[in-house]
């Protein structure tokens, strides 16, 4: 070999460690070179929030993220987080359904329209107004997540009208849904 | 050189663990996740030191003043997305107006991307440089551990009382993030490597043996090689799998002895003495906030960008000389001082594959090998990357004429390096005339673009050697591109041409190091063998050891 | 209910008014498309129309909330509330639209201020041309076309239809008022029985002036004043006190002598009716025996006076029976509380029931824990037989203060409900 006095050196092991890194890193910037996503690629945060902030354009998101656990659980944080308003599960379990849901920061009311043709309306009456516009109120019910567009708010009012079928109607009845408003 | 391409050598190399393909998902959508106007979220360097990070287990270490950082963040009230959800690219700058913005009293600021911070009596200082230079890392901690749970940190952090209640914090993150890339990033293969490695070293030098770079040498790879290759079961029976391994062993000597890489053995550096070492680390971040010593990137991943996959408008390298400029470069700077296992490398490695290829289809070119390679293969080998060099420099030249027949002003930017200390100076008397003939004061553009109109037009006069030099190369090299201007998109055409010169011009000097007074292959001296010799010398090794490889299973 | 063909003019073609609901009047007063439950966003301004303080309509008719299903969308200005006003007055009564012919098509634009004052809109030339190329779509029709505008609008359109020779038959209906549409079409602003406050009060007040000077006699005058104050009533029905106290306020202040007296007459009743209801409630607590020797024997007190039995302070278990004594469903809300001197106060207990007529319910049990024994105790029972939208959120202020404030006290009395209080010292040992 040839050993210059003046040249650093290092312990076996020492080298040892550096090469194992090297090594990984080496592979890891091969692998992700010729690495080809899946087409089923993973939720991110960046899906979560896409979601969370453009629900309108990101329904398929919203209902990829009801059907893994996980996600759904990361979501509802985030919701939770970003939310002006939450309202949690009702605490008792109703047997009739209920016209009303009480909360600390608002309260959800339906009532179906005397014209009797499915329509209904959600009342969502604010307890106390935040700086920021609401514009959406989301739901979890049966980890499947749902939003609804809110209308203005006036004197802390803001009410929805939906057809009997939208979804709303069960998660309202069911005292384990989650609502949030954002 | 021979005609199999180094890739297939490459692919040829057996891998059996490494990072999943969940954690490369994760990566690489954090390396592609882009701000709302579409530039990218994260600086090269940050995906880098994700990389690095990872590479090293050092993630402990980058958490630590992360988890410092969040919990002034948490503290002033700031939701833990914005972070994830910021509109610009995430630098010192911009995390700096985040936190500002959140503020109700202005966060204490040494220095513009230094944020002084409190826990209770205990102050400390939070580099903002060093947090946006691991952006990528705090990306993916988030996708790891999920918002949930890192919103449950981000809580805690935010009602953490003192230095012990954040390293706690920190403690956890690290701790999710080590069992996730235990399952997800797997380095056996790399360990069992090393271990071959290190166990070689120490049987030729003893186990106390302190190592250095230059202990690593040209036949040390080959008795390394001739000793394992023969194993069935061995990761190294391919020559040039060993050979790139010897690279790597040398390049970590290098780095370890520069700091390069800085390795975090365990989880258990979070303790009393890992505590001490942290609070001098925080200091260290905090005092080199000015460190602008960027990491260069690697002239290798440069060699990419002139491709002919990536160019549109113009045909710089081929294909085959892209690949074969690439195996020269892996060597770096270990390139000259292992020039021989060099050689080794391009005359018997595709020999290797051959046969390999042979005994997959169940054939014998035993026999044939003899005629594989010739006595003069080592001249043809150093001959051709003596071309090789010639051709990167006739191509920088070739694209450098082609700006000037487009009277383009990169053509001033392009020739500057390529002229001699004399045209260089003509040059720069252009501009100077140019600059005392201001009457006010002028837009910087328009300066360039007079300076450029006025050497163009005065080239021949003031750089007639370059000139002619750039004619002759335009001449030899007729590749798609270069020449006259093209009909449209004329702005790509430009820039591919001006950062193909730049290119070509870093990687010349490497090539050129590999064979230039080299003493390796320089025969006048006494001492050292002809390059015809060690080749006959080195064709009977590897061909003995091949039929001893491969006779068995013929 | 047929109702005529109402045509609401807009720069995009007319729209067709399909149908009107009166919906309850928690809900906010909706414009949707028909057959399909999407809101129109100016359904806030439409709402805006209908309600008190600002609206129009329910001045008119007494209700404060409608929806209104259109045949296309209407997006912005406020043309449509002619249209919606005759809509609207047609629907309060049925049985003039009878009187308009089956194939009649009303065509309308035009704003209509908050006292009932018909302005002139814009875009003129565009709706109308908008409309000609929909009616050229329609089969002929046997009557002509009622374009009912401000007398400026209408002078617009016979410009056009001048200039374009046109032979369609048009009556012209020029209004600068609804005063004009009601004389028009014979409709009264205002449904019989109530009392209008634009115009329709006069025939009402004449009767009640007549028949109140002639008795003169407090409970007939009353009564009278009962009658006359019907949309009082009616926010009293719908538990909107606080609407209930500005009219009140209004009426006692600006209004002529009949609203005074009127306004006199229904606080009384409301002061009388809360007072009827807290005596209707009865309250019982009954100590549950346990080991400690001091709850060693049951006790039971009914609560008649503001003062708590002194050995709710014995830490025992205790429970609340709460009875309604009357003949009307009432709900009642009940909450039980414990305060040092002045810091906020420990809830013990806070339930809310509806009662029916001579029920009782017993509210789940509470113990009195020791540190309780040294701090004042308050009762707080609320009865009312009505809505309680507005009522909770003073019940919840009043039992949220370490002594219940006399005016949010007042406050309720004042809306007809029901209250008792009650307090234990911590002395009473």
């Amino acid at each position: 070999m040839t050993h210059h006095s003046d040249e650093p050196t290092i312990g076996l092991d020492d080298a040892k460690a550096h090469f194992v890194t090297l090594e990984t890193y080496r592979q890891l910037d091969t692998s992700l070179a010729a690495h080809e996503p899946d087409t089923m690629r993973q939720l991110t945060f960046a899906d979560l929030w896409a979601a969370a902030t453009a629900p309108e354009t990101h329904a398929e998101t919203i209902a990829k993220i009801g059907s893994n656990a996980k996600q759904a659980s990361r979501f509802a944080a985030l919701l939770r987080s970003m939310a002006i308003y939450t309202q949690p599960a009702q605490a008792a379990a109703a047997s009739a359904p209920m016209d009303k849901r009480i909360g600390d920061q608002f309260d959800l009311e339906l009532k179906a329209s005397s014209r009797h043709d499915g329509a209904y309306f959600l009342i969502i009456r604010l307890h106390k107004l935040a700086e920021t516009t609401p514009q959406h109120l989301y739901y979890c019910h049966n980890n499947n997540y749902n939003f609804i567009s809110l209308s203005s708010v006036h004197n802390g009012v803001s009410q929805v009208m939906v057809g009997e079928d939208n979804p709303v109607i069960d998660a309202f009845n069911d005292p384990a849904a989650e609502f949030f408003i954002k | 050189m021979s005609d199999i391409s180094y890739k297939l050598l490459h692919r040829m190399t057996v891998q059996d663990d490494g990072p999943s393909h969940e954690l490369l998902d994760l990566v690489r959508t954090i390396f592609d996740n882009t701000v709302a106007d579409g530039r990218p979220r994260h600086s090269e360097q940050a995906r880098q030191n994700l990389l690095k990070v990872l590479a090293g287990h050092s993630y402990a270490k980058v958490i630590f003043p992360v988890c410092h950082f969040l919990s002034v963040s948490a503290q002033n009230g700031v939701a833990l997305y914005h972070w994830f959800a910021m509109s610009q690219p995430v630098t010192a700058r911009s995390l700096g107006q985040g936190l500002q913005s959140a503020v109700s009293t202005p966060v204490g600021r040494r220095y513009q991307t230094v944020i002084e911070a409190s826990h209770h009596t205990q102050t400390f200082d939070v580099n903002l440089v060093h947090i946006a230079r691991h952006s990528a890392l705090l990306d993916l901690i988030l996708e790891v551990i999920g918002y949930d749970q890192l919103e449950a940190f981000y809580n805690r952090l935010a009602t953490a009382k003192n230095r012990h209640d954040v390293t706690a914090i920190s403690n956890d993150i690290s701790r999710e993030m080590y069992h996730f890339l235990k399952d997800h990033m797997a380095t056996a293969s790399a360990e069992k490597k090393a271990k071959s490695l290190r166990d070689f070293v120490a049987a030729r030098y003893g186990q106390d043996h302190r190592i250095s770079v230059s202990d690593i040498d040209d036949e040390l790879i080959v008795d390394f090689w001739i000793q394992v290759s023969l194993d069935t079961d061995s990761k190294f029976r391919l020559y040039t799998n060993c050979v790139q391994n010897w690279v790597t062993f040398r390049h970590a000597i290098r780095a370890a002895t520069s700091n390069q890489f800085q390795q975090e053995a365990s989880l258990d550096a979070l303790n009393e003495q890992g505590q001490a070492a942290l609070d001098r680390i925080d200091q260290q971040t905090a005092e080199t906030m000015f460190d602008d010593a960027s990491d260069d990137a690697l002239i290798g991943s440069q060699l990419g960008k002139i491709s002919p996959a990536e160019l549109q408008m113009i045909k710089l390298v081929t294909a085959t000389e892209h690949d074969q400029i690439a195996q020269l470069l892996d060597f770096g700077d270990d390139g000259p001082a292992l020039i021989i296992t060099i050689l080794r490398l391009v005359t018997f490695g595709p020999v290797q594959a051959r046969l390999i290829e042979a005994s997959r289809q169940k054939k014998t070119q035993l026999s044939a090998m003899d005629g594989f390679v010739d006595t003069t293969a080592y001249d043809v080998a150093i001959d051709q990357i003596k071309q090789l060099h010639d051709t990167i420099q006739g191509l920088a030249e070739a694209a450098a004429f082609s700006l000037y027949l487009a009277r383009s002003p990169a053509f001033v930017y392009a020739a500057l390096p390529l002229a001699d200390a004399t045209e260089q100076k003509a040059m720069r008397d252009v501009g100077a005339i140019v600059r005392s003939r201001l009457t006010g004061p002028i837009d910087e553009q328009e300066l360039i673009a007079q300076i450029s109109a006025a050497l163009l037009d005065s080239a021949a006069d003031v750089m007639p050697r370059l000139l002619h030099r750039l004619q002759q190369a335009r001449k030899k090299f007729r590749r798609k591109g270069l020449g006259k201007l093209p009909t449209e998109d004329v702005e790509t055409w430009t820039a591919e041409l001006a950062n193909g010169i730049e290119i070509l011009s870093r990687l010349a000097p490497p090539l050129n190091r590999l064979v230039s007074n080299n003493p390796a292959i320089i025969t006048a001296q006494s001492n050292t063998p002809s390059l015809q010799a060690r080749c006959i010398a080195d064709r009977d090794l590897f061909f003995d050891h091949f039929r001893q490889i491969y006779g068995q299973t013929a | 209910m047929t109702l005529p063909t109402i045509w609401i003019a807009t720069t995009r073609g007319p729209v067709e008014v399909v149908s009107i609901t009166e919906e309850d009047p928690d809900i906010r007063s909706v414009l949707c498309l028909s057959d399909s439950f999407q809101e129109l966003p100016i359904s806030p301004l439409y709402d805006a129309f209908v309600r008190r303080p600002t609206g129009l309509i329910e001045q008119i008719t007494g209700h404060p909330s409608y929806r209104i299903d259109l045949s296309g969308p209407i997006t912005q200005g406020h043309s449509w509330q002619l249209g919606l006003t005759i809509m609207h007055l047609f629907h309060a009564e049925p049985d003039k639209s009878a009187a308009v012919s089956p194939h009649a098509l009303m065509w309308t634009t035009g704003k209509v201020t908050p006292k009932g004052i018909v302005q002139p809109v814009e875009e003129i030339d565009q709706k109308w041309k908008m409309t000609r190329a929909a009616l050229d779509k329609k089969p002929g029709f046997a009557d002509p076309v009622l374009v009912i505008a401000h007398p400026e609008n209408i002078a617009e359109i016979q410009a056009i239809e001048q200039d374009n020779g046109s032979q369609l038959a048009i009556t012209w209906v020029p209004v600068t008022s609804i005063t004009d549409i009601a004389t028009y079409f014979n409709l009264t602003i205002g449904i019989a029985g109530t009392a209008p406050v634009v115009g329709g009060r006069w025939p009402v007040k004449r009767v009640i002036a007549a028949v109140a000077f002639g008795l003169a006699c407090i409970a007939v005058g009353s009564h009278l004043a009962m009658g006359f104050t019907a949309p009082l009533t009616r926010l009293d029905a719908e538990g909107r006190y606080r609407e209930l106290f500005m009219e009140l306020r209004e009426m006692r202040q600006d209004g002529n002598w009949l609203d005074v007296n009127g306004a006199f007459f229904f606080e009384k009743y409301l002061r009388h009716r809360a007072a009827g209801l807290g005596a209707d409630v009865h309250i019982e607590i009954q100590l549950i025996p346990g080991q400690d020797a001091a709850c060693a024997a049951p006790r039971t007190a009914t609560i008649t006076t503001n003062t708590l039995p002194g050995w709710i302070n014995n830490g025992c278990r205790f429970q609340l029976t709460l009875g309604n004594r009357s003949d009307q469903p009432i709900g009642v809300w009940a909450a039980l509380y414990s305060h040092q001197d002045n810091a906020t106060p420990n809830m013990i207990l806070r339930n809310h029931a509806a009662l029916p007529p001579k029920q009782s319910v017993t509210l789940p049990s509470f113990t009195m824990d020791r540190p309780m024994k040294s701090a004042a105790k308050t009762l707080l029972v609320m009865a009312s037989m009505r809505p309680d939208s507005e009522l909770l959120p003073w019940f919840n202020a009043l039992s949220s203060t370490p002594r219940p404030a006399t005016q949010m006290m007042r406050r309720i009395e004042k809306s007809g409900t029901g209250l008792r209080f009650a307090q234990g010292s911590a002395t009473d040992n």
